[in-house]
This record gives structure tokens, sequence and C-alpha cells, in this order.
């Protein structure tokens, strides 16, 4: 590990592939097996902007996941894309984890590593879509963070410049150790070459349960034991379409207010 | 006297819209739960939107009005906002929070 390099951490997720998932409507259960995990799209910029930086700057770029053991394709993948180093924090007593229990999962992970310079993620997942994650693990290690970022205008030894796409933008300058949440919009994802593919299929994906970071926090704060938020029940959201209706006459007003009557009782 | 705390986002001049109707639902949950609905907003100059709150439901409005909340600065707002609550919790506890997915 060089002093002069940067020591960036990108924290990834797999997801299911959201346009191919199935859902059961009856159950408001999603069907995993229904479509191969990814990394989630949001982290794949995340990844890009930290390789951007390594290779401005040098340094190294450690990807941390946490999810069941099938996640580590993703780590392989993010291997293959240029990563030094990566961290599947995978165990049953992690599952069930809402936002606070995995920030602090992560946020436990990253300080076991010890120093580090910038933390990277995507703006949010498309299965979890909270948004929450990041900024939580930047709170747990008492760093600032910017959210939503789709611009990195400045890199220093200890400041990075950033555009915060809130609807308005906003420019923010920020000290380092600091995490920053980013936006498609901050880069394009290089591809992985086949070679990079099957370098990477030999590197290996560290594999750490809560024991690991059990020194840091205690396990009962990790996992569904740890989260404050319970699932009680997950509803698919019925698509409505638009609806046509020609109404012709001299009643036509009474009749469409018969309706809208009859629609805002029966919403 | 417990209450629902609404966090209206003020980006600028206006509060979005999103905050009126987390107004109508806690409006609706605190009927149904005999409790209060609070709202807080932060920013400069925006002391006469208490009373668009109110209009929209809100029992109780906390402004913080100063020239330092005039831009989002994410760390500012979460101060503010982290104390609030927090005063809120010891003195009558807030019981629920909800916050548009905004900023």
């Amino acid at each position: 590990m060089s002093n002069q390099g940067f020591n960036i951490i990108v924290l990834i997720k797999q997801v299911p592939d959201i346009e191919k998932v199935r859902f059961d409507v009856e159950t408001g259960r999603i069907d995993r097996s229904s479509a191969p995990g990814e990394t989630n799209p949001f982290d794949l910029h995340a990844l890009e902007a930290g390789l951007q930086i390594k290779e401005r700057f040098g340094g190294l770029v450690t990807v941390i996941s946490m999810g069941p053991r099938q996640a580590e394709s993703s780590l392989k993948d993010a291997l293959a894309r240029g990563a030094d180093r990566a961290i599947l924090l995978t165990d049953a007593r992690l599952a069930g984890a809402d936002t606070i229990a995995t920030a602090k999962a992560l946020a436990a992970a990253i300080k076991k590593l010890g120093k580090f310079d910038l933390v990277l993620c995507g703006e949010k997942t498309v299965d979890g879509d909270t948004g929450q994650v990041g900024p939580e693990v930047a709170e747990l290690l008492g760093v600032p963070h910017a959210a939503y970022v789709c611009e990195i205008r400045e890199v220093t030894r200890d400041s990075v410049k950033v555009v915060s796409d809130m609807g308005d933008k906003y420019l923010y300058e920020l000290k380092l150790p600091a995490l920053l949440t980013v936006t498609r919009e901050l880069n394009s994802p290089r591809l992985p070459t086949l070679k990079d593919l099957l370098r990477a299929k030999r590197l290996n994906v560290e594999i750490w349960t809560a024991d690991h970071l059990s020194e840091i926090i205690p396990v009962n704060q990790l996992g569904f034991q740890g989260s404050k938020t319970k699932v009680v029940k997950v509803v698919i959201p019925s698509t409505e379409h638009r609806k046509g209706l020609i109404l012709k006459g001299d009643d036509a007003v009474e009749k469409i207010g018969e309706i809208i009557l009859r629609e805002v009782a029966g919403g | 006297m417990t209450g629902i705390l609404i966090y209206a986002e003020a980006n600028g001049p206006e509060i979005h819209p999103i905050s009126f109707e987390l107004l109508g639902k806690a409006r609706e949950l605190a009927e149904k739960l005999g409790l209060e609905v609070w709202s807080v907003a932060l920013g400069c100059r925006i002391s006469d939107k208490a009373s668009e709150l109110i209009y929209h439901g809100a029992d109780r409005v906390y402004i913080y009005d100063d020239e330092r909340l005039r831009d989002l600065n994410v760390v500012a707002y979460k101060n503010v906002l982290v104390e609030l609550v927090g005063r809120l919790s010891r003195r009558s506890s807030s019981s629920a929070r909800l916050l548009g997915a905004g900023a």
C-alpha cells in the first residue's frame, strides 16, 4: 500500500436483474431464481470513478459487498474491471438487514481495513431504492458525504469538489476522507475484456463473516436482529392504464359528475 | 402530547409539494392514533411558510430561518434536524418522522 496513493473503498451490491425478475403478486415475494444476479448498475459508476482516481493518483481500490455467497460473482466482475481487492461479507447473521444494519456492517468492515481516503457507492440500489445506506455509512464513519454526485470537478490529496444533483445542482467541496454516492451521469463504466474476466476468475474474493466484524461492532447490532425496520408485507403496485370514455347527449355533464363521484368514493 | 414530525423541504423559496402529500398522510395517521402533526422547515426568509404548512394539516410548525441555511448545506441541515428531533424526543417523544425521498 503506497503512502501517496489513494485508498479507495467502493461499496457494491448484487441485485436481481430488475428487467427480468418475476414477482409473485400473491405473496409479494421476489422470485430470485427467475433472474440472474447482476451488480447494481449505479455501483458500476462508483467503481469507475474509483478506478479513474486510482489511475491518476495511484493507490488501491477495495470493493466491499454484503450479501449471499453468489454475490461473489459481482466482486469477481469488479476485480476484472480493475479493482485490487474484494471482500464479501456473508453470514446468516448478517441477513435480513435493513439500511441501518447494512450500513453498520459496511462501516465496520471499512473501519477494520484501516485508513481510507474516499468511499464511493451508487446513489441507490435498483431493488431497495432507498438511497440511505451510503449517507448512513458516512455518518457511522464520521466523515462528510455528498449524495447524487453527477460530476467530480477536482480531486486533490486532501479534498474533492463535486456537483451534487438534488433536483437543483449544488457544488460541494469536501475534506477527505469523505464518502460520495454517485449517479449514472458521472461517467461510463468500462467493460472488462475477456482476458480480464479470465484473469479475475483466478483472483481471490475474501470471505468475511460477522465474526470478522465483532471486534468493531457487537453482532446483535447487525442483520435482522440489528434492524430497526421489519418488512411486514411487500405489495406490487398494479399498473393503472388510461381509460377513455366518450359521453354524448344533454346529460353528459351529469354523467361525468356521477363517474367522478364514484371514482372518488371507490378510491 | 406526542406527534408525527414532517420535514418540509424548502430548497429555494417554495415548499416541495411532496411535503404537502406527507402532511396529508400524517393527518390521516394522527387522527387514527390520536397524535398531533408537527412540521419543520429550514431555509432563509421562509417564516411566511408556516401558515401554508398549518393550512395543509400541521398542528405545530418549527421554522429555522437563517442566512446560513439559505443553501442546502447538508451538514448544517442535518445538525439542525438532529437537534430538533433530539429535543422533541426528550420532551414529548415524536413517535414517527416522515421524510420525502427528495434531498
